[in-house]
């Protein structure tokens, strides 16, 4: 008696990557360029919004300086901005406490006073006002005059901030001679 | 996914190898997706320090041909209250049609369009006093400017 032989199958499966590869390219297109990898020296604000704000970049990062204000209380709790934030910002009461507010230029942060130097890990030893100094000279039209700079310079602020901050800011910008200011705005998503 | 390659080579002598390519890919689209969030999208408003003008920018009195919205901070109601020149606005829409209506009368009159300076309280919310800018804007009042205490502004301009 012969043995009988089940049919013979060729198992030749192979798998087909090449739409798994196409749809892996197109992920990884997608991911890297929506992704936020852009230099904004760095702290997260919450900005606030604003209908009309421009988006468009007339001026390059290297031509103009931002300085950031925003709440940090180096791991102490404030329950008035917590409180904001569980609210969505939409409350009307903001952290008014002056030592909860940074200015942060270049990633190093400056007293709110504009005189009293830098100080931590990071300082470079100057105040505010000398900073933006040295940011007002690096575009000063006529060298010899000292009260006006060319220089631009951004505010990002915290939403939820006091003005009395931002306006600390400004009359330092003031007093070094920047008087071209950008304020820092989110666009409305649209509806 | 190494077998299909295996199967490949045997068939094809110069077939590719896509192995590695994939494992990066893997890795790179991994990397993305555990980092990723979306750009906000960020705009900006132009604006003006007092320069030239010294002390009257935040301290004068006000003229025909100025126009100044000033932000104070109401406590009791924990509210912004806004005015331009002397006249009270209730809300955003009639600081719009206040502005608008002050924006006409004076290019009717032939004088021009002055820049708009916000003389804003310390104690009002960053996030008001950019609305009231954007709302400027809005009225077609391009030319915006912050009033500076008199402390702030460079000794030429005095």
């Amino acid at each position: 008696m012969s043995a009988k032989k089940g049919p013979s199958i060729d198992e030749n499966v192979q798998l087909n990557l090449v739409p798994m590869v196409d749809i892996m390219f197109l992920l990884l297109l997608f991911f890297m360029l929506g992704a936020d990898m852009g230099h904004r020296e760095l702290e997260d604000v919450k900005l606030p919004e604003a209908d009309v704000s421009s988006v468009k970049e007339d001026t390059t990062p290297d031509e103009r300086t931002t300085v950031n204000v925003y709440h940090e209380t180096r791991g102490a709790k404030c329950q008035v901005y917590e409180a904001l934030q569980k609210a969505g910002g939409t409350s009307s009461q903001i952290c008014r406490d002056m030592a909860h507010w940074k200015v942060g230029i270049r990633g190093i942060d400056y007293p709110l006073d504009g005189v009293t130097k830098s100080a931590g890990p990071n300082s470079d030893g100057l105040s505010m006002k000398e900073k933006l100094f040295m940011e007002a000279e690096s575009n000063r039209p006529d060298p010899n005059n000292k009260t006006l700079s060319e220089r631009r310079l951004q505010i990002r602020g915290d939403e939820a901030g006091p003005y009395g901050v931002v306006q600390r800011v400004m009359n330092t910008c003031a007093e070094v001679g920047i008087y071209k200011i950008e304020i820092g705005a989110a666009t409305k998503a649209p509806e | 996914m190494a077998g299909a390659t295996m199967a490949d080579e045997g068939d094809n002598p110069v077939a590719l190898n896509v192995t590695p390519l994939v494992d990066i890919i893997f890795c790179l689209c991994l990397f993305f997706l555990c980092s990723f969030h979306f750009k906000q999208l960020e705009g900006k408003l132009d604006a003006w320090l007092p320069q030239g003008a010294g002390p009257r920018a935040g301290h004068g009195e006000v003229t025909l041909e100025e126009l100044r919205v000033g932000v104070r901070w109401d406590a009791e109601r924990a509210a912004i209250a806004t005015r331009v020149n002397d006249h009270p606005a209730a809300d955003v829409r009639e600081l719009e049609a206040l502005l608008t209506q002050r924006r006409e009368h004076l290019v009717a009159a032939g004088v021009g369009v002055p820049p708009v300076t916000i003389d804003a309280d310390p104690e009002v919310p960053w996030q008001g006093v950019v609305r009231v800018t954007d709302v400027c804007r809005r009225a077609r009042l391009d030319r915006i400017e912050f009033a500076a205490p008199a402390a702030a502004i460079p000794a030429s301009g005095r």
